[in-house]
This record gives C-alpha cells, structure tokens and sequence, in this order.
C-alpha cells in the first residue's frame, strides 16, 4: 500500500521532470514553425524549404559534416554551461579559444617533443591559454567587484589585438611573404597533428552502413569532446565541488551560510570554463589547417552561449543542442543553395529558438510548481 | 437623495460578499463575507495561508476573484488595479514597505500623485496639503529628511500618510506591528484611534492576539480561506481566537522544564565591529551556558544581524573574541574561523531567511538535507558525493520532524513555509551541535509549526545544549529564554534573567531610553 503510494509519487515526480525538460524541444518546433512561415512570407514553398533543408542536411555527407563540426561548438557550449552552473556569464569563451588555439598552434609549431607527448602538450597549450585569458576577468572579479561581462568583453578585445601582433612578429610562418591575409603560424610539427579517426569510427558506423567520407574531420578532437563532456557531466552532478559550484551559482548567500568559500568556487569555476574554451579551436588548429591564424573561425564563443542555454547548462544536453545548432548551419546553407531563402533567416531562428525556449521553459516551471504545491496541500 | 453623512452610519465603506479565489489546486478564499463600517477596526486573523492576503489583494485589485462581488459604500464595483481600489478610496500598507530610498519624506508622500503647477511638482502646496494631514492626525514626521534615515515606527507612518494624502477612507494594514517595538505599537495605535475618530475604517491584519484584542472592533477569524467566526471584540480572548484560528486548542504557552545549567559553551567578549566606518557592534559582550537559551532581544538594525554573522562566522570582528566550548574543543578562540570550520566544531545555525540563506530552493529536498554539513564523510567519498546518504538523511529528518512532502525529490520550494522551517531545524538539531544558533526560528510560521518548533528547542536545551537565541518577537524570547540580553546599537545594554523580565521593562531598553 505504502510502496503503491511511493510508486505514484514518483511516477508522477518523473513527469513533473519531464514536464520541466520538455521545454527546448518545444521551442525547436515552435521556431520551425515560425521559419515556415517567414519561408512562406519570402515567396518559397514551406515544402520546397524542408525538401531542401532535408535533403542538404541528411544525406551521408550532410550527416558526417554535422556531426564533425559540431566538436568545437560542443566543446564551447560545454564551457558556457560549466560557467552559468556556477553563476558566471562567461563571454569571453570567444577570446579565450582565439588565445588557447594560438598557444597550442605554438606549441605544435615550435616544440619538438615524440608523437604522443606533443599531442598533449598541444591540448594542453590550449587549456592553459584558455586558463589565462580568463585568469584577469575572475581576478577582478573576486577580489575588485567588477562584473565579469565588462571584464571577458574587454579581453576578447585585446585578444584579437595581442594574435595579430603576436603572429605578425615572433610567430610569423610566412615572414617575408607579402600577403596578410594569409598571415599564420609555422606548420606543426607532424608530431603535433591530432591522428586521424577515420578507421576506427568507420569501422563502427560501418556496422549501420554508415561512412563518414574522406573530406569531413574525425579527428582526435572528437575524444577531446567525449572527455569534456562526460567529465564535466561527472564534475557538475557527482562531485562535491560541482555541487559547491551548483549552490554558488544557484544561491550565494545560503553558500555562504553552508560554508562555501565563494571566491574560490567563483575561481575554480572560470579557471575550468576557460581551459574547456581553449580547446574549441583544436579541431582547426591541430587537424584541418595545422596552422593557427588569426582568421581561425570566429563566433563559436557565442554559438557555445546559445547552444549553453538551450542545454539549460547540462552537459549531456550541450551534446544534443551542439549537434542542432551544427545542423542548423547546414540547413542554412541548404537553403541558400537550393532556394530563394537567405542564409541569414538560419540566424533569426536560432534566436527565436533560444528565446521560445527560454519562454516555454517559464511557463512549464511554474505550472509544475503549482501541480507540486496541489500534491503538497492533498497530503497534508 | 440621503444626505451622505447620516447614509455612512449605515452603509459599510466596504462589503465583500462570499468572494471565492481559486488557484490551481488550492481554494484560497471559499465564500469569504466581510464587512467594515466608517469608524470601525476590523481584525483579520488567521494562520499563514489562511487566505488573509489573498483576500486583501482582492479589495485591492491585485487579484480578480472568481466569484462574489465587492461593494463600496453600498455600490457593487470592479477593481481591477491599485490605482482604481485607490480612487475608490482604498488604502493599503504592505508588511514590507513600498518606499523609495534616497528620496525625501514628502517625496515619498507626493510620488504618483505630486500637484502639478506650470510642468513642474508644486512641492509649496503639497508640503501644505501634507502638513495640514499631519497636523489633524498628530501624526508629525519631519518632511525634508531622506526616507531612508527614518525609525521603522516612523517609516511606516509615512506608508499611512501616503494614504491619508491619496484621501484613502479605507485602510488596510498587513501585520503593521511586526517590525515595531511596544512603544512604536501603541504609537500606532494613538494614530489608528485618531483615524477611526475621524470615521475611517481600517482593516487591521496581525498575528499578535494580544494587539488585536486590545485594538479591534470586530474580529473575523479566517481557516483554510473560510470564515470561522466573526465577533465583536468584547465577546473575545486570546484563547477562544487562537482555538478558531488552528481549530484545535495550543498551547501558546510552552513549558520550559529547569534545567542546571553548566559552563560557558560561547562566549562573546568585546566584539566591535565597523563596516564603513560605522561601528556595528560596539563592545558586545554576553556568553551562553549548557542547558541555558539566551535571547537577544532589540529593535530590528540594532546589529542583530551583524551579531549573528560574526557567532556564525561569516564575518570576523574588527576587535573583540569569540570562544566556543564543544565536544571537540573547548575554550577556544574561534574568532577567525569561517562558518565551515565553526560547523565542524559544533555550531549549529538556524538561519534568520530560509529562503534566501537556509535553502537551496530550486534543488531537491534531499541535497538541501547536507547544506552546511556537506563536508561530512557521510555525504562524500574522496569528492564524489554520496546522493543516497543525503536521500537517507532527508527521510529521516522528514520523519522525525513531522515535515510535510510528498517525497525527497521534490524541490524545496514545493513545500510551504512552516514545513521548509521544520526540516531547516530538524536539519540543525540532527548534526547534534553543542551551539544552536536560532535567528528568528519561528518568522511567519503558522502556529501548529511554532509550537512544534519551540518544543524542538526547548528539547536542545534539556539534552544540555546552549542555545543562542534572536528573534523581532518579543513574546517569543520571554516564552523561552532563560536569560534576555537587549541589544541597543551593537550593544547588550541590559540583562534580564527571566523572573525579572517584564515586556515593558525590556521595551524602554531597546528603544535606549533606559541606559546601564
């Protein structure tokens, strides 16, 4: 009888969590709608835009490309989300991974250490550039007050400026070349390059007749991104520190009251955003050019933000919302190539995604709020 | 046409008739039916949730009831907003004020609705209208001082001369005596006998039985959003409302067992605190032995809270000590250890907000179990937190403290407020601390809850524990400690053991017009 009633409870407590989850699934429809719309409104047939968003994102080759280049924008939506569990807005994941990416485009370039041991000290390069560029923002913060929006906007700033001279004058692979828009570190060493992972996931996915062609990266950087996510996973909901940094960012005054030294939690909490945001260009760096540039992809700082948010900063759900924000590029492109649709409308959606989501995920809380304070009222 | 001066006689200024609100899942107010006439105090009581405010918010248009209907002064109307219940002549004093820092007194008074001369506030004629208030109510404010800068007492007179100014007939006060002393109350209550000379009706909210016979008219009692019984005054006591209010009769009255009381387990010697130049605590000391319960009794800003910072470890004095004898120690200085290390130790903390301090509200009830004591070996393993500890230590706080959830998983803030109190002790008192620290333990807690939780503390004391406690309710440091200190700007200026303690005796120390 007892265990009838704890069975209800909580089968009910797992539809209340359904409930409170189902929000960015129900954004995602609801922006689709929109966009259908808009494709509707711009003079193109709703059918025609899907036929062409499908048929671009989900062949083979759209699918491979989705998922390869959903690594770096995992890998910085995993960096936002550690932050925002923690309290901290972290913008500066765009400067960081410009500055990590430098370092380990450095460290590739100019160390000369055996194969194995280079890779590492490559990620490793780009964990601590990530480190240091938020160093300066946390310090503030901590111990001056001020808010660190104001201080990783400013280092995003300077980051842009300190690469370009950094790679115009000690790091310059093409001195003596008169072009800049090729500007670029020296090549890495072929110790440095991340292998390739072709063979082995082809040797799996083949299983489903599935090959990811020759052209998309599988790279090393694909374990980088398994490793972050699940040990962030790992950090955040089974350690005592992840707890300590939930409860910063959650409450700082019962933190203090339980105890909780929050500068150090504030620290230790930038300290690992910022070395999971040296890793986002990795991908680039260490596989695709083998070159660091100052030309590297920009704006995966602030895609990491979005896809954070959707994820509500749960790392498993950073993987899923990575890979719809990879697809969303893809579709993007779809629909520039195939209809009168203009690219730009992808990027309209994803903020109508984000902002739906953030909606609905309103709504849901409170109307589960009220169903458990019904529940709470009939027991007692 | 009656002539409207013989018609008020009769004719209520506000008549709600079987208003019924609904929220999901919850009837908030059933068929309520309340009356005020001019020249009356009407007194709503009723346990937290009973349905008072909700039912206020109504006649002030904050909600749209779902049945039922209002009438003032005889005429059915719609509210739909403040502004419309205030041009109805409807006023209402909330228990946390609606006054902007940084502004003058009569600024506060004139915003909304400041005279207009020429595009510019007329500050001339209002100061004019405003004193003239002032001056048929005896109710004198200065009006050019920063609102901010004010005694709580005189604050919430400007809160009532906000109304008068917006020529409110009707006036509703949600608990006005909680954050006044004695002295401040009958104040008030000078003020409140004034207005209803004048034919005013004020709706009067409060919790203290006490206030609400010696003030009142007539009485409703509200339960579960019904009206129990409405009386008038010289038909009620103390006793018969509390009964109607709980339905069941409580004891107000705990008894305190005697208990020999043994050495000093806290010790506060001349603790000075200055933050911004301003000395917060100023040479306070007191300490605290086993089996003993030491109430700090002051008006609201006299350090109370900075006291409790510093004996909880969240700030460390400018000068002064802090010792703590426990289990593990004893005679200790403990004055630079942090909250964390104070736990570990053998402090416990009731924290004055569970809200804001004592929970994490949007997190499961289970993790809230740990909060403070998170460190405990029970709870992690080499850093990895051990969940299934923390659901066993919620289970059996739950139980044993007879808190009110459908299960651990919910999130703490699915549970009302007395039940979130009751685990929060609970939580505290199972950590078996030789130092209990309870800030304010029973704020807006139905009675059922406060009694239970008075029998908690008093349970610590018996088992020999000191007991540190801070509290705005007079009547609830008088019920339980066994010596009262009164704190006057940062300073314990008088103790009480508590044959000697009157309330009277203890007011003229906190408000400093009596001196040692």
């Amino acid at each position: 009888m007892i265990d009838e009633k704890k069975q209800k409870v909580n089968s009910r407590e797992r539809w209340y969590r359904l409930l409170e989850g189902i929000s960015p699934v129900l954004g995602f429809l609801f922006a689709m709608v929109v966009m259908m719309i808009v494709v509707w409104f711009i003079g193109e047939s709703p059918s025609n835009a899907l036929g062409a968003i499908i048929s671009f994102s989900f062949s083979q080759a759209g699918i491979a490309y989705i998922i390869s280049q959903s690594v770096p924008i995992i890998i910085s939506g995993a960096a936002n989300a550690v932050a925002f569990q923690g309290g901290l807005f972290n913008i500066g994941v765009e400067g960081q991974y410009l500055f990590g990416a430098l370092c380990a485009g450095v460290a590739g370039a100019y160390l000369n250490l055996p194969t194995p041991i280079h890779i590492l000290v490559v990620v490793l390069a780009g964990m601590a550039g990530g480190m240091l560029w938020a160093l300066i923002p946390i310090l503030l913060k901590v111990y001056k007050g001020v808010h660190e929006v104001i201080g990783t906007i400013m280092m995003n700033q300077i980051a842009s400026a300190v690469v370009l001279y950094l790679v115009n004058g000690p790091f310059n692979g093409v001195r003596g070349q008169a072009l800049s828009y090729n500007l670029r570190t020296p090549y890495l060493k072929p110790t440095a390059v991340f292998p390739s992972l072709h063979k082995i996931v082809n040797s799996i996915t083949g299983i489903f007749g599935f090959k990811f062609p020759n052209y998309v990266a599988v790279d090393f950087s694909w374990v980088i991104a398994i490793v972050v996510v699940i040990g962030l996973w790992f950090l955040i909901f089974k350690s005592s520190l992840g707890l300590r940094i939930r409860w910063v960012g959650q409450n700082p005054s019962a933190s203090v009251y339980a105890g909780v030294d929050i500068k150090k939690t504030l620290f230790t909490t930038m300290m690992i955003s910022g070395a999971i945001a040296g890793l986002v260009g990795l991908q680039e760096v260490a596989y695709i050019s083998k070159f660091f540039t100052p030309n590297i992809t920009k704006g995966l700082g602030f895609t990491g933000l979005a896809v954070a948010l959707l994820a509500r900063n749960n790392p498993i759900g950073v993987v899923f919302a990575g890979l719809l924000f990879s697809f969303l590029t893809r579709a993007g492109y779809g629909l520039q190539m195939y209809t009168k649709v203009p690219n730009s409308l992808i990027n309209a959606i994803s903020g109508i995604m984000i902002l739906s989501v953030v909606v609905f995920d309103q709504i849901l809380r409170r109307y589960v709020r009220t169903l458990r304070r019904k529940e709470v009222g009939q027991n007692v | 046409m009656v002539n409207s001066d013989t018609a008020n006689e009769k004719i209520p200024l506000i008549e709600l008739k079987g208003i019924t609100k609904l929220f999901p899942g919850v009837v908030a107010n059933d068929d309520v039916t309340l009356s005020l006439f001019p020249g009356e105090i009407h007194a709503l009581v009723g346990e937290n949730g009973a349905g008072k405010t909700t039912l206020m918010k109504i006649l002030y248009g904050e909600y749209k009831p779902d049945k039922g209907e209002i009438l003032v002064k005889g005429k059915p109307v719609r509210i739909t907003g403040p502004a419309e219940a205030v041009a109805l002549g409807i006023g209402m004093v909330h228990q946390h004020f609606m006054l902007v820092p940084g502004l003058s007194v009569l600024e506060n008074i004139v915003l909304g609705s400041e005279p207009v001369s020429g595009g510019t506030v007329d500050a001339k004629s209002a100061r004019e209208k405003i004193e003239k208030i002032m001056q048929e109510n005896a109710m004198p404010v200065e009006l050019d001082v920063d609102v901010d800068s004010l005694p709580v007492g005189l604050q919430q007179r400007v809160e009532i001369l906000k109304l008068l100014y917006r020529g409110a007939e009707t006036l509703i006060l949600d608990e006005p005596t909680a954050v006044l002393t004695p002295q401040e109350t009958e104040e008030l209550f000078k003020t409140l006998e004034t207005l209803k000379a004048q034919g005013r009706g004020i709706i009067f909210i409060s919790h203290k039985l006490d206030e609400v016979v010696a003030i009142a008219d007539r009485i409703t009692v509200i339960r579960r959003g019904k009206v129990i019984g409405e009386m008038p005054v010289q038909e009620a006591n103390r006793q018969k409302i509390a009964e109607m209010m709980v339905g069941k009769p409580v004891l107000l009255q705990v008894p305190v067992p005697e208990v020999e009381v043994g050495e000093d387990l806290l010790v506060l010697k001349d603790v000075t605190l200055v933050e911004g130049g301003v000395k917060k605590l100023d040479g306070l000391s007191f300490h605290v032995r086993a089996g003993e319960i030491y109430g700090i009794a002051g008006v609201e800003g006299n350090g109370q809270e900075e006291l409790l910072q510093v004996v909880s470890g969240e700030i460390f004095p400018s000068s002064g000590d802090v010792l703590l004898c426990s289990v593990q120690v004893c005679g200790q200085r403990i004055t630079k250890i942090g909250p964390l290390g104070r736990r570990k130790i053998g402090i416990g903390h009731i924290p004055a907000d569970r809200q804001k301090q004592g929970l994490f509200v949007n997190m499961p009830l289970y993790v809230n179990a740990a909060v403070g004591w998170q460190w405990k070996d029970e709870f992690q393993h080499h850093g990895i937190i051990d969940y299934k500890a923390m659901r066993e230590k919620a289970a059996s706080i739950i139980q044993q403290f007879d808190v009110r959830t459908p299960s651990v998983d919910v999130p703490a803030n699915a549970l009302s407020g007395g039940n979130q109190q009751k685990f929060i002790v609970g939580r505290e008192i199972s950590f078996d601390p030789s130092v209990l620290i309870a800030a304010y333990p029973t704020r807006g807690v139905d009675v059922g809850a406060t009694e239970f939780i008075y029998r908690q503390i008093i349970d610590e004391k018996v088992r020999g524990k000191a007991i540190l406690l801070v509290s705005a309710d007079l009547e609830e440091i008088l019920a339980l400690s066994d010596r009262i200190g009164v704190i006057y700007r940062g300073k314990i200026i008088k103790e009480f053991s508590r044959e000697e303690a009157t309330p009277e005796q203890i007011g003229l120390y906190m408000l400093g017009v009596k001196e040692e």
